[in-house]
């Protein structure tokens, strides 16, 4: 039955489908930010970190990834 | 027909009043049209039932869990857990104790090292109950040392629209730098967020207010007086929405093509552009949560809600067809292409398939509610993409939605409105209870004009020729009463 439907029509439901699916992710995404509020963070002054570490005479440096330091 | 005399008087009464015409014939041909008609009739008017009933279940079911869970609710974890966030230096807390309701932060002394009291952290809602947001109270926990400074603020719980607060965050880090010394002034201490006025405000004033109450009373410090609210009352947002929907009202009674027009360009300027403030499923979802905002702050809100239930009861689709600013857009986007190409047909969709693809919207309403429902969150519902276009503010995928529906509106009439469009699902509900319509006349000659003219294709001719319109499709445009040859549709009770 597909072979014989207008090009109007599958195009509609083509954008009819994606429109859905973008709700549904929209929808999705709204659920995490309740769940998951981003206002939930530390305030964590790292230059002020830095400085006392300094002072205590340890080198500080940016960690890019994880490795064992020999 | 071999009836008696007395039934058959009758049957010709009914009859003429159903088809409108003097003239009728009581036979059998007539009463199989009255009753194709009827049958078809009854089909719409069933399946317009059935969603009702859905609508309302779900919306009063909704309305009453809420009631019981907010009988129930203890948000005391929540407050608890972020307590560290709020007061980092702290290593232990006392339970919330004392008037007002605070809790005691202790941490050791930098010099001793004995555990003393390093602050107080507080609910904003405990102290000012009474400061709502655009959706209702916007719970926070605020830290402060015992100078009176804030050194933290957290939003626990709020319903907020999502893509006009997603700057919070930034907001709130301006707080870290004030004090109970200092003016809590919207656009000159802090910088609100554009589009969000009511909830920024709401959020200075709850800050301010719990802070400086909170370094009197329990810190013995002496802050400064409370800075100025807003003075003046916003009479624009009482007579301005009382004006257009009056101009609106006024262009679907007198059928005038260009006050409608007006209304739906000062409509997309004035709610769109300047306010951003539209009827949106997240209202929908606030009033079955029971979360309104205060009028004071915001006019506005119960203007347009209240006027687009008033209207929509009354008349019909009175909103959707002469004001919503996003259908403003698409009807502009459909009309400029067409303008300049004037050989851009309609796409033949096909009856059935559209029909079904309209059920689609509903299902997002149902779905909106619910979700909403169980979160005890109107957020969730925020899923309309003029939010993303008014706001100028929102996430890839409602950007991504926005422009699709903007291609789709070059093609398809009002495509966000006839199929994905949970505000046009409820409104659609209401309107149908509308005593006035637009009513077929007893001059009626089956010619088809308003069926095809119909940009909706909220009207169709049923098997017996006779028009049948859709109300809750209904956008109230009047371009079947113009193109009418008989002039027999006309809007009344």
């Amino acid at each position: 039955m597909a072979q014989y439907m207008k090009k109007e029509n599958k195009y509609f439901i083509l954008m009819l489908i994606i429109a859905a699916a973008l709700l549904v992710g929209i929808v999705a995404e709204n659920i995490v930010s309740v769940i998951l509020p981003k206002t939930v963070r530390l305030n964590i002054d790292v230059e002020k970190v830095k400085q006392k570490l300094s002072q205590a005479g340890i080198v500080t440096r940016e960690a890019k990834h994880w490795k064992k330091v020999r | 027909m071999f009836l008696p005399h007395g039934a058959k008087i009758q049957l010709t009464k009914y009859l003429k009043y159903i088809f409108n015409t003097h003239h009728i014939t009581l036979n059998f041909t007539n009463l199989l049209r009255l009753g194709l008609n009827q049958r078809y009739n009854a089909l719409v008017m069933k399946k317009n039932f059935v969603l009702s009933c859905i609508f309302l279940f779900l919306f009063f079911g909704g309305m009453g869990i809420n009631l019981a869970r907010q009988w129930q609710s203890e948000d005391t974890p929540k407050e608890i857990e972020s307590l560290s966030l709020v007061l980092p230096k702290a290593q232990r807390f006392s339970k919330k104790i004392g008037q007002p309701p605070h809790f005691e932060a202790f941490g050791p002394h930098p010099t001793t090292g004995e555990e003393v009291l390093l602050g107080l952290a507080f609910v904003t809602t405990d102290i000012a109950p009474k400061i709502l947001g655009y959706a209702g109270p916007i719970k926070m926990l605020v830290g402060t040392d015992l100078k009176g400074k804030i050194t933290n603020t957290l939003i626990l719980k709020h319903s907020e629209t999502p893509s006009y607060v997603v700057d919070i965050p930034s907001f709130l880090d301006q707080f870290s730098s004030l004090g109970i010394k200092n003016t809590f002034h919207l656009g000159q201490d802090l910088d609100g967020i554009s589009r969000a006025t009511i909830t920024c405000e709401a959020i200075t004033r709850a800050v301010e207010k719990s802070l400086k109450k909170m370094a009197r009373q329990r810190l013995g410090l002496e802050p400064t007086g409370m800075s100025a609210t807003r003075k003046n009352f916003p009479w624009d947002e009482i007579i301005i929405p009382l004006i257009l929907f009056g101009m609106a009202v006024t262009g679907i009674l007198t059928y005038n093509k260009k006050l409608r027009w007006a209304s739906l360009l000062v409509g997309l300027i004035y709610f769109g552009l300047i306010k951003s403030t539209l009827v949106s499923t997240v209202q929908i979802a606030n009033i079955a949560l029971l979360k309104f905002p205060s009028f004071s702050q915001s006019p506005l809100w119960y203007m347009l809600i209240g006027l687009t239930l008033l209207t929509t009861l009354l008349f019909g689709m009175v909103y959707c067809g002469s004001l919503c600013p996003f259908a403003t857009v698409q009807e502009l986007l459909y009309n400029v292409v067409r303008f300049k190409k004037k050989k851009i047909k309609r796409p033949d969709l096909s009856y059935s398939l559209d029909q079904r693809a309209r059920y689609g919207k509903h299902i997002f309403l149902w779905a909106a509610i619910v979700v909403s429902i169980i979160l005890g969150n109107a957020s969730a519902a925020s899923i309309e993409p003029f939010l993303t276009l008014f706001a100028r503010n929102g996430t890839t995928l409602a950007w991504i939605l926005l422009g699709l529906m903007c291609v789709a509106a070059l093609f398809h009439f009002r495509f966000w409105c006839k199929y994905l469009c949970p505000v046009g699902a409820c409104l659609g509900l209401i309107a149908n209870k509308s005593p006035f319509k637009i009513r077929l006349g007893k001059e009626c000659i089956s010619c088809d004009i308003c069926d095809r003219v119909c940009p909706t294709r909220a009207i169709k001719m049923d098997d017996t020729k006779t028009p049948v319109i859709n109300y809750p499709e209904c956008i109230l445009c009047g371009k079947c009463i113009e193109k009418c040859p008989k002039d027999t549709l006309k809007i009344k009770p």
